[in-house]
C-alpha cells in the first residue's frame, strides 16, 4: 500500500516538473533581447539557405548601364533595386543575402574546428598532465601572445587567402581558449565523486571521458562557441575587406565593403547595408550568447 | 614577491622564444620561402641563387639557430660557388645574418638595403599615438559610463548605456570607421579623412579603435561596480557614516579596479590587432598598416620583425599586469 503511494508520487514528478524544452522557452521569453536575436538568425539562415528563391538578381551579373543606382527611396531609385546598385550594377541587396553564406559557413566551420581541437587538446592535457600537458599549454601562450587577428594575417600572409583557408587559420588559431577552458574543467572534474565512483566501477578511460566527464564541462564551451561564431565572420569580413580573405569573386560582406569605401562619395549604400547586415547579425548572436551564459550558468543572473 | 616576479619572468622569456619559433615556422609554412622573395615566375636560377644568398639550402635548424643567433664565428663576405640547375656555375654571396637577439630580422625587400626592425620601429610611434588614444577614450569613458550606471542602476542613463554598449560590442569596428568617414568627412567635411598630422585626424581613428574596448569596459566596470557595492564592507562604510561621495570613491572604486588592471592589459592585445585595421582604414602611417603593405607586396622580413614586435611588446604588458595584480592583490601571488 505504502509502496504503491509511493511510486505514485514517484510518477508524478516528471510530469509537474517543466521539460528541459518548456524551460528552455520560458527562459528565452523572459529574456526579451534574446528572442529578438533568435529569431533575427532564424531569418539570416534561411535567407542564406534559400538566397537563390530569396534574391531578386544574380549576385554576380554586372549590368553596366544600371551602376551606381541609390536604394528604392532615394532620388533616382528603382523598385528594380530595393538597396540599390554598386559600381558594376550588380544588385546590393542580392549580393547582401548571398553575402550571408560566407560569413555563415565561415563562423559556423571555423566555430567546429577550433571547438573540436581546443576541447581534444584541452581532455588530453588535463588527462595526461605532465610533460604533454606542459607542453600544450605553453603553445597556448605563445598563441595568446599575438593578438589574433594578427597570428591570422600572418598566416594567410604566407599560405594565401581564399575561403577555405581562411576557415582553416581561423579555426586552428582559435583552439586556445577552447583548450584552456576544458583543461580548468577537468581538472576540477576530475576529481569529483560521481567520476571516481564511475573509475571505482571499472569504466574504461573513453566512458569515463564521453560519459562523466564531457558533458559536464560542455557549458562554457557552448558560451564560448557562440561568441566565437561571431568573432569569426568579423575576422573573415576584416581580412577580406584587407584583400587577404575570401576571393573577390564570391560575394561576401567583407568584399562589399571593401567595394565600398572606394565609392563612398558616389554611392554610400555600398558601405551602409554589407556593414548592417554583418553588425545585426553580431548582434544577434550577442544577445543570444548572453542570454545562453546565463541561463546555462544561474551564477551569472544577478548581473545584469 | 621576489619569486613571484621571477617565475613570471621566466614563463616571459620562454613565450618570446616560441613567439620566435612560430614566427620562424610560419615562414616554413609555404614551402619554399625563397619563391617569396622573388616574383612569381621566376627562373629556378634565381631562386636557386637566393636560397643560397639567404642560407635557406641548409637544413632548418641550422636556420633557425641561424635565425635566431646569427653567424657562428663572424660569417659575412663569404661567396658560394655551386653547380646551378640551369647549368654553369653559380657565384653566390651569401648575406651574413647576426641574428635576432641582436635585432636582426634580415632587410626588408621593399625598402632595400634597410633593416627589417628599424623599418617596423620606424613606424611604431605613431602607432602609439593612435593606441594611446584609442586607450585613454575607452578606459576613461568607460569609468565614467560604468560608474554612472551602476549608481543609478535601472535608471533611463543606465538602459540607455547598457544598450548602446551591446551595440558597441556588436559593431564590426573597421565598418564603424567607414561609417565614420562617411559621416563626418564625406556628408560634413568636418574631419579629415585620411593621413595624419594633426589632432584632428586622431579623432576618427582614436574612436574607431576603441569604441570595442570602450563598450566592453562599460559593461565590466559597470557589473564590476554593482558586485563591490553590494559587499559588507561598502555597507560598513555607509553605517559608519560616511557620505556617497566617499563610500564610491574610497572604498568601492578602489576594489573595482583589481580586475580592471588585467582587462587593461588585454586591451592593449586587442588594441594592437585593432590597429592593423583601423591603421588601413585611415590610411594613418602606423606598424599596423605597415604589416598590411608588407604582407601585399611579400616583405617577409618586415612581417617577421613587426609580428615578433608587436607580440614582445604584449608580451612585456602583460608582465606588467601582472606584476601590478601581484602587488594590489597579494593572493594572486602566492597561488602556483
Amino acid at each position: 500500500m505504502a509502496d504503491a503511494r509511493a511510486i505514485e508520487w514517484a510518477e508524478r514528478i516528471p510530469s509537474r516538473a517543466p521539460s528541459r524544452a518548456e524551460e528552455l522557452w520560458r527562459s528565452l521569453r523572459r529574456g526579451k533581447g534574446a528572442l529578438v536575436g533568435a529569431g533575427l538568425l532564424l531569418l539570416l539562415i534561411l535567407a542564406a539557405v534559400f538566397a537563390p528563391l530569396v534574391a531578386p538578381h544574380d549576385p554576380v551579373q554586372a549590368e553596366i548601364t544600371q551602376r551606381l543606382r541609390p536604394p528604392i527611396w532615394a532620388e533616382r531609385g528603382t523598385p528594380e533595386n530595393l538597396l540599390g546598385t554598386d559600381q558594376l550594377g550588380r544588385d546590393v541587396f542580392s549580393r547582401t543575402i548571398y553575402g550571408s553564406r560566407v560569413s555563415l559557413i565561415v563562423g559556423i566551420a571555423a566555430v567546429l574546428i577550433s571547438g573540436t581541437l581546443g576541447v581534444f587538446l584541452g581532455l588530453i592535457s588535463a588527462f595526461q598532465g605532465g610533460r604533454l600537458d606542459a607542453l600544450i599549454m605553453r603553445i597556448a601562450d605563445v598563441q595568446l601572445a599575438f593578438p589574433f587577428i594578427l597570428l591570422a594575417i600572418a598566416v594567410v600572409a604566407v599560405v594565401g587567402g581564399g575561403l577555405l583557408n581562411v576557415i582553416l587559420i581561423l579555426g586552428v588559431t582559435g583552439w586556445v581558449s577552447y583548450g584552456r577552458v576544458v583543461r580548468s574543467q577537468v581538472l576540477s572534474v576530475k576529481e569529483k565523486e560521481y567520476v571516481e565512483a564511475a573509475r571505482a566501477l571499472g569504466s574504461r578511460a573513453p566512458i569515463l571521458i564521453f560519459r562523466h566527464i564531457l558533458p559536464n564541462v560542455m557549458t562554457p564551451v557552448i558560451v564560448l562557441a557562440t561568441f566565437n561564431v561571431a568573432s569569426y565572420m568579423v575576422a573573415e569580413a576584416s581580412l577580406t575587406f584587407l584583400g587577404l580573405g575570401v576571393q573577390p569573386a564570391i560575394p561576401s560582406w567583407g568584399i562589399m565593403l571593401a567595394d565600398g569605401r572606394e565609392y563612398m562619395r558616389a554611392g554610400w549604400w555600398m558601405a551602409i547595408f554589407p556593414g548592417l547586415a554583418l553588425m545585426v547579425t553580431v548582434l544577434s548572436i550577442n544577445l543570444v550568447g548572453d542570454w545562453l551564459r546565463e541561463y546555462l550558468d544561474p551564477r551569472l543572473r544577478h548581473q545584469e | 614577491m621576489w619569486r613571484f616576479f621571477l617565475r613570471r619572468l621566466a614563463q616571459s622569456i620562454l613565450v618570446v622564444f616560441g613567439v620566435l619559433l612560430l614566427v620562424f615556422v610560419i615562414m616554413q609554412l609555404t614551402g619554399d620561402p625563397a619563391a617569396l622573395m622573388l616574383p612569381p615566375d621566376s627562373p629556378a636560377t634565381d631562386i636557386e641563387r637566393i636560397r643560397i644568398m639567404y642560407g635557406l639550402d641548409r637544413p632548418l635548424y641550422v636556420q633557425f639557430a641561424r635565425f635566431l643567433f646569427g653567424d657562428i664565428g663572424g660569417g659575412g663576405d663569404r661567396t658560394v660557388r655551386t653547380w646551378g640547375s640551369g647549368g654553369g656555375w653559380l657565384e653566390v654571396p651569401i648575406k651574413p645574418r647576426k641574428g635576432v637577439i641582436r635585432g636582426d630580422f634580415g632587410e626588408s625587400l621593399r625598402y632595400r638595403e634597410q633593416p627589417a626592425l628599424a623599418v617596423v620601429l620606424e613606424r611604431f610611434p605613431r602607432s602609439l599615438e593612435l593606441m594611446v588614444a584609442a586607450f585613454l577614450y575607452a578606459v576613461l569613458l568607460s569609468l565614467v559610463f560604468g560608474l554612472l550606471c551602476a549608481l543609478r542602476q535601472g535608471s533611463l542613463v543606465d538602459q540607455g548605456v547598457r544598450v548602446l554598449a551591446i551595440l558597441g560590442q556588436s559593431i564590426p569596428s573597421f565598418w564603424l570607421g567607414l561609417l565614420l568617414i562617411l559621416v563626418f568627412a564625406v556628408w560634413f567635411g568636418w574631419l579629415p579623412a585620411m593621413g595624419s598630422g594633426t589632432w584632428w585626424h586622431l579623432v576618427m581613428p582614436a574612436v574607431t579603435l576603441g569604441s570595442l574596448s570602450l563598450a566592453r569596459n562599460t559593461r565590466l566596470v559597470r557589473s564590476g561596480m554593482l558586485d563591490v557595492l553590494g559587499e559588507d564592507y561598502v555597507r560598513t562604510a555607509r553605517a559608519k557614516g560616511l557620505t556617497e561621495r566617499l563610500v564610491v570613491a574610497k572604498h568601492a572604486l578602489k576594489n573595482t579596479a583589481i580586475p580592471l588592471v588585467t582587462l587593461w592589459g588585454l586591451d592593449v592585445g586587442v588594441l594592437f590587432g585593432g590597429a592593423v585595421i583601423t591603421e588601413s582604414i585611415f590610411a594613418w602611417p602606423g606598424t599596423g598598416r605597415l604589416v598590411i603593405e608588407s604582407v601585399t607586396r611579400r616583405d617577409f622580413p618586415v612581417v617577421q620583425a613587426a609580428v615578433f614586435f608587436i607580440a614582445l611588446i604584449f608580451v612585456l604588458v602583460n608582465l606588467l599586469v601582472d606584476l601590478v595584480y601581484g602587488w594590489l592583490d597579494p593572493r594572486v601571488r602566492l597561488e602556483r
